[in-house]
């Protein structure tokens, strides 16, 4: 156990140092405590499912969202407190606007679609299969682009390197074994993650400093973006812009990688386990086949030799062309990279009790962390589960993350071999009332949302379940 | 699938909005705070400068220019204190022109050649009395004392042909002759007396007076059958006194003589009377030329009648037909003529500004010409003219006709090395300020579409609410503005334009020059009035006043505390849009 420990350790701080990447995903925590769920494994490879089954195509849908910029960090109730105001408003200053914003505020979206999924379950041993399709879009904008916007001119330079747009999509295939001895009580289990890569574009800036001064401009920006995808390309167009082609007969795998998830379940007693696993550590290797830089300094506060020689043609030439060079991404022509992107992986520890005489309830507690450059967040949560039959099973859980309250809500019910099953783990903080028209929820009136940074992750289910049902 | 898709989207808020049913609300975002949220927004509130001149500005002055249709790219330049200036240069040059009159042609002289025979009798010395007296038995050898011949001898020389003269050519003063030499050959070839009996020769060769030197002298010893000859080099020929326009209307020539007369004289001369005649015999020889057996000229003062008109048009801009009845006042401009010449020639010369094709010359244009008398130096002479520009703005076309006129002053010499390439070259520099004048008042109205769709949005939108923008102005740049917008609704059955109501006049000022004011746009209308959807038009009117003083670099718009009034419910349909730019590109 030490001896895994150590491994685990090692290798999550050496993930840490590669590459770092920005994502949207996380898991479904709700799923740790919900019985009867088949996909536990996700989050724990030690968790075994309590049936053999078999998923295609709805096998398991998983969506997510997630936003640091919250409704509450734009819209201000006014100084009279009986209305609201837009952080352009002349009462919200700049300090408490940016007291509401980051250097960056993140936002994405991703997907998890099962394409194929098999698990076989004995007594003391479980083995998955899965095809999964995964796509992950992530963004950040820059705090200081409000700070502009409310400001206009100002000495302090704007740092807007935090803007970030990152997107890709990728199969992946898992092989999951979880294993015990027959008379022990600790459950070790990996799963073992074929990732090929189908597309992936990053935008990022190490540095873009711009300066407003009376009508003068400075700029000093690094940035590059990248494209992978098998068949396609970028370039610029006679205006500048950044264009896409593709080949169709060239379409290739745009990237190769790997992933691991370990995890371990130790029940001391029948009624508790302890677990705790790591899920991701792993990335892809994309052959980026265009490359996009955008590295200048720049300033323009005037010619700086004026008279009648001065040939203004060539110095606002040359101007414009700077300026496009840095307003546009300049594809290098022939230059190809191949670089390794780290997955946001995710580490969580958790126990679940089952009640001594009411063995149909249970609670429990999971905590997690996700290593993530862009939007890293941490999760604490209780749950309490009711399971009043095998086959039936619902929970609830509450708790904190990065950004709020967060609330987790899922069930499972099985009829004769099919399984199906649905949640959410979402926020649980303040909302507003919104005009939507065609939707009005009772009690409000209006539709709820979420009036601060959130992230919500929902996801459903529809398989078969067979052979003898084993307790975790 | 639109249906499929809204019913989805619904479908996901309602789940969404679900999931978040256990939340709080939170007090101050209720529904019906949020139906109306204070959408006045103050943007840039430590300002944003509009440098409407600077070159660090999209604003660009030349931007500006080209919005309203004059591309001024090219001409507008900036002074070193700041100020915007309109500058046109281009230049002419005439070194063509100059070598297709063929200089070294000017002047041509042939080279002078003779060689004739002379025989002169004896002077002094009765021969034939003495060969009468002496009987032939005694007619040996005697020694007589005193023996001399007369020598005189003229010769017709042509040098010019009056068909020859250039048109031009009025005149010509000294003509400065590169090693050109006359040279004299006398020979005799029966000489009495001995083969080795000398004779004093004394004689003159006088040459034409525009010759210079005038006369050769030829003076020694001279023996039979021995040539005895003198050169000397001809350093120009004056023919300041020649009248070469009558010899060209005439077709005469340019003639004169060679004069050689003089003696041969010798005494106590032993001869045979037996063989003895009475005349002398030989040949007398003249030739004007170099070594090449040509007359080559240096240099010529010449007296020359030329002119040469020649127009060269340039771009210039006309005023788009939206300032037809503007009132422009401009200052006046500075038109500043270089020639640069390495020719010593009394020209002096005019350009007519006309717009193309215009028979009266809107502005005329005086240039001096320098005078260099080393045609390896090119001298520079600037002319200073000031032409007032608001009578050419009224002629001002897409181009305009510099027609100049350059003539000598055929009384005065000009000097010309005909081996030189000469050259000319004429630059024209205008310069005005970019400002307009203090009464300068220019109307722009125009009606511009809108179109149905977008049109329609915006009457809905009025329907309901207002739309506008407050700012605090500060102004530096050296015009005011007033700006009217009306909006309008076309009839297309009719052919009429309706206006559209609004609770007032959208007006909107930009502060006279060094003032402060507030840009206020605020367009309402009655709430529900269904006419408003029918918007398709805007009538845009512009008035421009100005203060007379230049566009400077440094002068600015500066707009702070700029605020939105924002309706509710705004949002653009891209789909119009874009369908609305791809009918514009077909």
């Amino acid at each position: 156990m030490k001896k895994i420990l150590t491994i685990v350790s090692i290798l999550t701080v050496a993930f840490s140092l590669l590459s770092v990447r920005a994502s949207a995903q996380d898991k479904f925590q709700s799923g740790f405590f919900l019985d009867n769920y088949n996909y536990g494994y996700r989050l724990n490879p030690a968790i075994m499912s309590e049936k053999s089954f078999f998923g295609l195509g709805t096998g398991n849908v998983e969506m997510g969202i997630s936003s640091g910029l919250g409704i509450s960090s734009l819209i201000y109730p006014n100084a009279a407190g009986d209305g609201l105001v837009t952080f352009l408003h002349p009462d919200v200053s700049v300090d408490e606007m940016m007291s509401h914003l980051g250097k960056d505020n993140p936002f994405g979206v991703d997907a998890n679609i099962n394409i194929l999924s098999v698990g076989k379950r004995r007594e003391n041993k479980f083995n998955s299969f899965e095809i999964n399709f995964r796509a992950d879009l992530g963004s950040s904008i820059p705090g200081d682009l409000f700070r502009f916007l409310k400001e206009g001119n100002s000495t302090d330079p704007y740092d807007l390197s935090a803007f970030y747009l990152g997107a890709k999509a990728y199969t992946e295939i898992a092989f999951g074994v979880a294993k015990r001895p027959a008379d022990g009580n600790l459950t070790v289990g990996f799963r073992l993650k074929g990732l090929i890569g189908l597309a992936s574009t990053d935008v990022r800036f190490d540095k873009a400093d711009i300066y407003f001064n009376n009508g003068t401009i400075a700029t000093d920006v690094e940035g590059k973006a990248r494209f992978a995808v098998g068949g396609g390309s970028l370039y610029n167009d006679e205006n500048g812009d950044i264009k896409a082609s593709f080949n169709q007969q060239n379409l290739r795998p745009a990237g190769f990688g790997g992933a691991i998830d370990f995890g371990f379940r130790w029940t001391p007693f029948e009624s508790l386990a302890i677990s705790g696993g790591i899920n991701d550590l792993g990335g892809i290797f994309w052959k980026y086949n265009s490359v996009a830089k955008a590295a200048d300094q720049f300033t323009f506060n005037g010619f700086e030799h004026i008279g009648k020689d001065t040939n203004y043609e060539n110095e606002l030439g040359q101007a414009k062309d700077d300026l496009l060079e840095i307003a546009n991404l300049q594809v290098i022509e022939g230059l190809e990279e191949s670089g390794f992107e780290r997955l946001a992986f995710t580490a969580n520890l958790g126990g679940r009790l089952r009640l001594p005489v009411l063995s149909f309830i249970s609670v429990g507690a999971l905590g997690i962390y996700h290593f993530d450059q862009i939007a890293p967040y941490w999760d604490v949560r209780g749950g309490l589960t009711l399971s009043p039959l095998r086959f039936i099973s619902v929970t609830a859980n509450y708790g904190k993350n990065t950004q709020g309250n967060v609330l987790g809500l899922a069930a499972s019910v099985t009829v004769l071999f099919v399984n199906a099953y649905i949640g959410v783990d979402t926020y649980a903080d303040r909302v507003g009332i919104f005009p939507v028209e065609g939707v009005n929820i009772p009690k409000y009136g209006g539709v709820p949302v979420p009036i601060d940074p959130f992230r919500c992750k929902m996801t459903f289910g529809l398989n078969m379940q067979f052979g003898q049902r084993y307790r975790n | 699938m639109k249906k499929f898709l809204k019913t989805t989207g619904i479908a996901a808020l309602a789940a969404f909005a679900l999931a978040f049913s256990s939340c709080n609300v939170e007090p101050a975002y209720t529904l019906e705070n949020l139906q109306n949220i204070d959408l006045n927004v103050t943007l840039f509130q430590n300002g944003i400068q509009l440098r409407l001149a600077d070159s660090s500005s999209v604003f660009r002055v030349d931007t500006l220019m080209k919005s309203v249709g004059l591309d001024s790219s090219e001409f507008i330049k900036q002074g070193p204190d700041g100020s915007y200036y309109i500058s046109y240069s281009d230049s002419m040059d005439l070194t063509e022109d100059i070598s297709g009159i063929g200089l070294d042609e000017v002047i041509t002289i042939d080279a002078v050649n003779f060689n004739e025979d002379i025989s002169y009798n004896l002077e002094g010395f009765d021969l034939a009395n003495l060969l009468a007296i002496v009987p032939p038995e005694l007619q040996g050898e005697y020694t007589i004392p005193d023996i001399h011949y007369d020598i005189d001898k003229t010769v017709d020389i042509e040098l010019l042909s009056g068909q020859d003269l250039p048109e031009m050519l009025v005149g010509v003063g000294d003509i400065v002759l590169d090693q050109v030499y006359t040279t004299v050959e006398l020979l005799f070839t029966d000489l009495p007396g001995q083969d080795t009996q000398e004779y004093d020769l004394d004689a003159t060769v006088t040459l034409p007076a525009f010759f210079d030197p005038t006369s050769i002298e030829l003076k020694g010893k001279i023996k039979k059958n021995e040539v005895f000859s003198r050169n000397v080099q001809i350093n120009k020929f004056n023919l300041s006194a020649v009248d070469f326009v009558a010899m060209r209307e005439n077709n005469t020539t340019l003639s004169d003589q060679i004069v050689i007369n003089g003696t041969v004289a010798a005494e106590n001369v032993v001869v045979n009377l037996a063989g003895m005649g009475p005349t002398v015999n030989g040949t007398i020889g003249v030739a004007v030329a170099d070594a090449n057996g040509k007359i080559l000229v240096k240099s010529i003062q010449a007296k020359i009648d030329y002119q040469m008109n020649q127009t060269f048009t340039s771009a210039f801009f006309a005023l788009p037909e939206a300032f037809s009845d503007a009132t422009i006042e401009l200052p006046d401009a500075t038109v500043d003529l270089t020639v640069k010449t390495n020719m010593a020639l009394p020209l002096a010369g005019s350009a007519d500004l006309k717009a193309q094709g215009a028979a009266a010359a809107v502005a005329t244009i005086n240039f001096e010409v320098p005078y260099s008398l080393d045609p390896s130096v090119f001298e520079e002479k600037t002319s200073h003219n000031t032409v007032s520009l608001n009578d050419l703005l009224e002629e001002a076309a897409d181009s305009l006709d510099f027609v100049t006129s350059i003539a000598t002053d055929k009384n005065t010499w000009c000097y010309i090395e005909p081996a030189a390439e000469y050259g000319m070259q004429l630059d024209i520099d205008l310069s005005l300020p970019l400002a307009f004048g203090a009464g300068t008042l220019i109307h722009f109205a125009d009606t511009l579409e809108i179109g149905a769709d977008t049109g329609k949005q915006i009457g809905q939108i009025l329907q309901e609410s207002s739309i506008g923008v407050k700012a605090h102005v500060t102004n530096t740049i050296p015009i005011s503005a007033d700006v009217t917008i009306k909006f309008l609704g076309y009839d297309e059955a009719n052919g009429t334009y309706t206006a559209i109501p609004l609770n007032s006049p959208v007006s909107i000022q930009l502060p006279a020059p060094g003032e402060e004011g507030l840009l206020n746009i605020e367009i309402g209308a009655e709430k529900g009035n269904a006419a408003l959807e029918k918007l398709t038009h805007m009538e845009l009117g512009i008035d421009v006043h100005a203060n007379g003083q230049a566009l400077k670099g440094e002068d600015y718009i500066v707009l702070t505390d700029i605020y939105l009034l924002l309706p509710n419910g705004v949002h653009l349909d891209g789909n119009a849009l874009l369908d609305q730019e791809e009918n514009e590109n077909e």
